[in-house]
C-alpha cells in the first residue's frame, strides 16, 4: 500500500484534471520533435497487464492505480512512435514525450542472445531466426539456415543434381511463399536451385510464418511464408569476410563491405564465390555424390534517408552458376559417352523500396519494386533444357488507423508479371501472366491480449481471370503466459511443372504434361497454443500447432503410374495435408538452450483415382538441437539431431522392381564448435555425424543410357560425413 | 553398432560431455569476484561495442550487461585485475564507467529511488 502511495502523482498544473486525486496517474503524451503537438489516442497501460486506457483529444490520459501492480512501470505506445516504457515518479505529472519512427518496418526486435525468436505478439505463428542461430551451422546458404528449425524441412529432390527444396507441412517447398525483404523471390526457373543463391553471411534474419500468411505480400503462400532479410547499410556491420572449406573439396568465401557517405546516403557490397574442387564419388557407383558447382554472386544496395524520415532503397543483384554432375569425367573426354549434366545460370535483378511518411502520425506509404532476368542452358545427358523468365513486380502499401493504434490497416494495389519462354529439345513452351491485384488488411489489437487481422484481396490474372482471397488470423493471450493463435486463409499459385521439376530430366522417365493445367488453389486452417511456463530459474516454452490444407485444384505430379513416365496433371478428388508439431525450448541454465520438436504428416493426395500418401515424404520428422555458451561467449557447442521417419517410395515395376516400396527412417547428427577472439571466429563442424547415406541412390546408374536410370528416387543423404572449417573476421563502425 | 555408428556415437557423448563440464566449471571460484558498474550507455550498438571488448580484458570471466539499468556485472580474477583496471578498460573503448554505490550483496529495496526511461 505504502508502494502504491509512492505512485501518487499530484496533478498541480493539470488542466484536463482540475483535482489531484491519488487514486490515479495522469499525464499528458506529445510529440518529442514538437511538444506543441499533443498524441491522440495513444495506448498507455500497465507492462505486463490489459489494464489501461488512450490519451484523449489534448493527449491527456488518466489512468487507476488499483490495477497497477508494485514497482509497475508504464507503457506508453502509439502507431509511427517508438514505445516509451516509463516509471510513474511521483510529485510531478507525467510528461510523455513519444519519439517519431522513422522506420516503416515494425518494432524491431531486439533479442540478441536467443537465436530463436517466437514471436508471442504477433497474429501469424512465427518464428524468427537470427544471425546468431544462423552462425550454429556452416550455413553456406539459405537451404543450410534450417538444419535447426523444426518447422521448415530441407529435401534433396534428387541425386544427380543437387536440387535442394524446403518443405512445409509435409508439402512441396513451391507452395511456401519465399521473399526476399517482402518481396517475391526463387519463383519459377529459380525454384530447383535458388537456395543455394542466397549466402549465408549475407542474411540479416529470416522470419517463417506458418499457415496462411498476410494478405499484403501476394496470393501465393499455400503452407507458410519464409522471408529473408539482408544485411543493410548503415548497419553495425562495416566490413564482414567469411572463408569455408570441408573435406569434399569444396570452398566458399565471402566479403561484406558497407560504406556511409554520409548520415542519409550509404552503400553495401556483397561479394560471393563458392567452387567444388574435385568429383567426389564415395559410393562407387561412378556418379558424382555431390555436383560441381562455381558459382560467382554479388549484391550491391543503396540506402538513402532523407532528413524529413521515410527511407529510399535501391539494389541490384547478379550470379552466374555452373553446375556439372552425372558420371565422373563426363567432362573431361565427351568422346568417352558418359552422361553428364551441365545447368549454367545467370541471373540479373534489380529492387527499389521507399518509404514515404505522413504528417500524420502513424500514416505511411511504402513502395516495393523488384525486376529480374533468368537465363539457364542446360544438358541432362541427350537432353536439351533452356529457359528464360522475366518478372516484374511492383506493390504500394498505404498503411493508415482509425484514430488509434487499435485499429489500424494496410491497403493497395499490386502487380505481378512473368515472361517465361521454356524448350525442352525441340518444344517450346511459353507462359505469361500479368497479375493486377488490390488488398486490403484490418488490424485490431488490443494492448497485446486480443489481436485480429482480417484481410482479402482481389487479382486478375490474363491466365486464369478473377480470384479473390480472403485470410483471417485471430491471436489470443488471456494471461501473459499462454497464447492461443487460429487462422484460415486461401492460397493460389501458377503451376509451372517444366520450370519448377526440371531436375527430373536427370531420369529416363518421359514428362507427361496434361494440357490445360489450372491454377492452383488450396485453403489452409490451423490453430497454435503457445505456453511458457517458469521452471527452475529460467522459462521453458511449449508450442503445439496444427495446420491441415486442403486443395481445391492442384497439379498432381504422378510417378506410381509407370516407371517409365512422370505425369502431370490436374487433381481429380481429395488432396491435403495435416500437421501436428510440437515444440519445446528451455535453457536450464545459463548458456545451455534446448529445443526439441516432433512432427507428425499426414499427406494424402489422389493419384490415377486413388487417395494415396504422398511418395516421397516422411510420416514424421523429430530434432534435438543443444547448444552452449561459454560465459563470456567465447566458445559456443552445437548438436542437432534430425530423425527423419520413413514414408512411402513411388510404385517401382511390379514385374521387375528396382526398389522398394517404402524407405527407412533415418537420423543425421550436425556438430559445430565456434570459438571467438574479439572479432575474429573460428568454427569447425560435422554434417552427417554418423556417415548415412542412401545404398542406392541413383536406379541404374550403371546404364544411364538405358530405360530404368532413374535419379529421383531420392529420400536420403547420397553424401555422407562432411567435416568442415571456417572463419569469420567482423569489423563494426564502432572500431 | 557398426564402426561408423561407434564413431558417430562416440563424438555425440564427447561434445554432451564438453557442453556439461564446461557448464559446471563455469561457476564462479576462488579469487573470482562480482561487481556492479555503472556505464554510460545509452544504445544497442554500445552494448555489443562492450560485449566485444570487456571479455578480452585480462582477468574476466564473465559478463551481464543491462542496458535498461546501465550496469555492466563483472566477474573477475581479483589476482589478474581490479575495479581501478576494468574502469579503465571502459575509458579505453569510450565508456565511463563507476563502481555502483550499492552492490548486489547489500542491494536495498530502492523502489522509489528509480528514474527515467527505457525504449522497448
Amino acid at each position: 500500500m505504502i508502494r502504491k502511495v509512492g505512485f501518487i502523482v499530484i496533478g498541480l498544473i493539470i488542466s484536463n484534471y482540475s483535482i489531484a486525486d491519488n487514486r490515479y496517474v495522469m499525464g499528458v503524451v506529445r510529440e518529442k520533435d514538437n511538444p506543441a503537438l499533443p498524441v491522440v489516442g495513444a495506448n498507455i497501460y500497465w507492462a505486463g497487464t490489459s489494464k489501461g486506457t488512450t490519451s484523449d483529444s489534448m493527449g491527456a490520459f488518466r489512468l487507476a492505480l488499483e490495477n497497477a501492480l508494485p514497482d509497475a512501470r508504464l507503457v506508453v505506445s502509439f502507431v509511427g512512435f517508438r514505445t516509451d516504457t516509463l516509471f510513474a515518479v511521483p510529485g510531478n505529472e507525467l510528461q510523455v514525450l513519444l519519439e517519431r519512427n522513422t522506420e516503416l518496418d515494425e518494432v524491431l526486435i531486439r533479442e540478441r542472445r536467443k537465436g530463436v525468436y517466437l514471436s508471442t505478439l504477433d497474429p501469424v505463428q512465427s518464428h524468427k531466426v537470427t544471425a546468431t542461430e544462423l552462425q550454429k551451422a556452416a550455413c553456406c546458404n539459405l537451404s543450410e539456415s534450417f538444419e535447426t528449425n523444426a518447422s521448415v524441412d530441407i529435401a534433396f529432390t534428387d541425386a544427380v543434381t543437387g536440387a535442394q527444396q524446403i518443405r512445409m507441412l509435409g508439402l512441396s517447398g513451391t507452395y511456401v511463399q519465399t521473399l526476399s525483404e517482402n518481396m517475391p523471390m526463387l519463383r519459377g526457373l529459380a525454384a530447383p536451385y535458388g537456395l543455394g543463391w542466397v549466402p549465408g553471411p549475407w542474411m540479416e534474419s529470416i522470419q517463417i510464418s506458418k499457415g496462411t500468411s498476410s494478405v499484403v505480400n501476394g496470393y501465393e503462400a499455400l503452407t507458410g511464408q519464409i522471408n529473408v532479410e539482408f544485411k543493410k547499410p548503415g548497419g553495425t556491420e562495416v566490413l564482414h569476410f567469411n572463408a569455408y572449406g570441408n573435406d569434399a573439396l569444396k570452398t566458399e568465401a565471402n566479403l561484406n563491405y558497407s560504406h556511409s557517405f554520409s548520415d542519409s546516403l550509404m552503400t553495401t557490397v556483397f561479394l560471393h564465390g563458392e567452387n567444388q574442387w574435385k568429383a567426389i564419388d564415395l559410393n562407387g557407383d561412378r556418379f558424382m555424390d555431390l555436383p560441381n558447382v562455381r558459382q560467382i554472386n554479388f549484391m550491391n544496395r543503396w540506402n538513402f534517408i532523407p532528413k524529413r524520415g521515410g527511407h529510399r532503397e535501391i539494389g541490384i543483384k547478379a550470379l552466374n552458376e555452373l553446375r556439372r554432375s552425372g558420371q565422373v569425367g563426363a567432362f573431361g573426354d565427351p568422346g568417352a559417352g558418359l552422361y553428364g549434366i551441365e545447368i549454367e545460370t545467370r541471373r540479373y535483378e534489380i529492387f527499389a523500396k521507399n518509404g514515404i511518411l505522413f504528417d500524420r502520425p502513424g500514416t505511411s506509404l511504402g513502395l516495393q519494386f523488384s525486376g529480374s532476368f533468368h537465363d539457364q542452358q542446360s544438358v541432362y545427358g541427350l537432353k536439351q533444357y533452356t529457359g528464360t523468365q522475366y518478372s516484374v513486380y511492383f506493390n504500394a502499401i498505404y498503411q493508415g488507423h482509425f484514430g488509434s493504434d487499435l485499429h489500424t490497416y494496410k491497403t493497395g494495389i499490386s502487380f505481378l508479371g512473368d515472361w517465361l519462354d521454356e524448350r525442352l529439345d525441340d518444344r517450346p513452351f511459353r507462359n505469361q501472366e500479368l497479375v493486377p491485384g488490390g488488398f486490403f488488411e484490418y488490424s485490431y489489437n488490443l494492448i497485446h491480449r486480443l489481436n485480429l487481422l482480417a484481410g482479402s484481396r482481389i487479382d486478375y490474372s490474363t491466365r486464369y481471370g478473377l480470384f479473390f482471397t480472403p485470410r483471417v488470423h485471430v491471436r489470443w493471450s488471456p494471461q501473459d503466459w499462454i497464447t492461443i493463435r487460429a487462422s484460415a486463409g486461401k492460397g493460389f499459385r501458377k503451376p509451372l511443372p517444366l520450370a519448377e521439376n526440371h531436375y527430373l530430366l536427370a531420369s529416363s522417365r518421359t514428362l507427361v504434361l496434361e494440357p490445360d493445367l489450372r491454377q492452383e488453389e488450396a485453403v489452409n486452417t490451423g490453430a497454435s497454443i503457445q505456453i511458457t511456463l517458469p521452471l527452475g530459474e529460467r522459462e521453458l516454452t511449449l508450442v503445439a500447432d496444427y495446420y491441415y490444407t486442403r486443395f481445391l485444384h492442384q497439379v498432381v505430379r504422378e510417378m506410381d503410374r509407370d516407371v517409365q513416365r512422370v505425369y502431370f496433371s490436374n487433381l481429380d478428388g481429395l488432396s491435403y495435408s495435416g500437421a501436428f508439431q510440437t515444440e519445446l525450448l528451455y535453457e536450464p541454465f545459463r548458456g545451455l538452450t534446448l529445443n526439441a520438436a516432433w512432427r507428425w504428416m499426414d499427406v494424402k493426395q489422389t493419384q490415377n483415382g486413388i487417395v494415396r500418401a504422398l511418395p516421397l515424404t516422411s510420416r514424421y520428422k523429430g530434432m534435438v538441437s543443444l547448444s552452449y555458451k561459454t560465459r563470456l561467449n567465447k566458445w559456443q557447442f552445437d548438436l542437432t539431431t534430425q530423425f527423419n521417419g520413413g514414408g512411402r517410395m513411388p510404385d517401382p515395376d511390379p514385374t521387375d522392381p528396382l526398389w522398394k516400396e517404402e524407405y527407412p527412417p533415418f537420423t543425421e547428427v550436425y556438430a559445430q564448435i565456434t570459438k571467438r577472439i574479439k572479432r575474429w571466429e573460428f568454427y569447425v563442424g560435422v554434417e552427417n555425424l554418423f556417415d548415412f547415406t542412401m545404398d542406392q541412390p541413383i536406379i541404374a546408374a550403371h546404364d544411364p543410357w538405358g530405360k530404368n536410370f532413374d535419379g529421383s528416387m531420392v529420400w536420403g543423404p547420397v553424401h555422407g560425413r562432411k567435416i568442415y572449417v571456417g572463419l569469420r573476421y567482423t569489423l563494426h563502425h564502432w572500431e | 553398432m557398426n564402426m561408423k555408428q561407434k564413431v558417430g556415437t562416440g563424438s555425440v557423448l564427447v561434445i554432451i560431455a564438453i557442453m556439461l563440464s564446461m557448464s559446471v566449471f563455469g561457476k564462479e571460484r576462488k579469487n573470482e569476484k562480482t561487481l556492479v558498474f555503472t556505464v554510460n550507455m545509452d544504445c544497442h550498438a554500445c552494448v555489443q561495442k562492450i560485449e566485444g571488448n570487456i571479455p578480452y580484458e585480462k582477468g574476466v570471466k564473465d559478463l551481464k550487461i543491462s542496458l535498461d539499468d546501465k550496469t555492466c556485472e563483472i566477474t573477475f580474477r581479483t589476482d589478474k585485475t581490479s575495479p581501478e583496471a576494468l574502469v579503465k578498460a571502459f575509458g579505453k573503448i569510450g565508456y565511463k564507467a563507476e563502481l555502483k554505490t550499492d552492490q548486489p550483496e547489500e542491494k536495498k529495496d530502492n523502489n522509489e529511488d528509480h528514474e527515467g526511461h527505457i525504449h522497448q
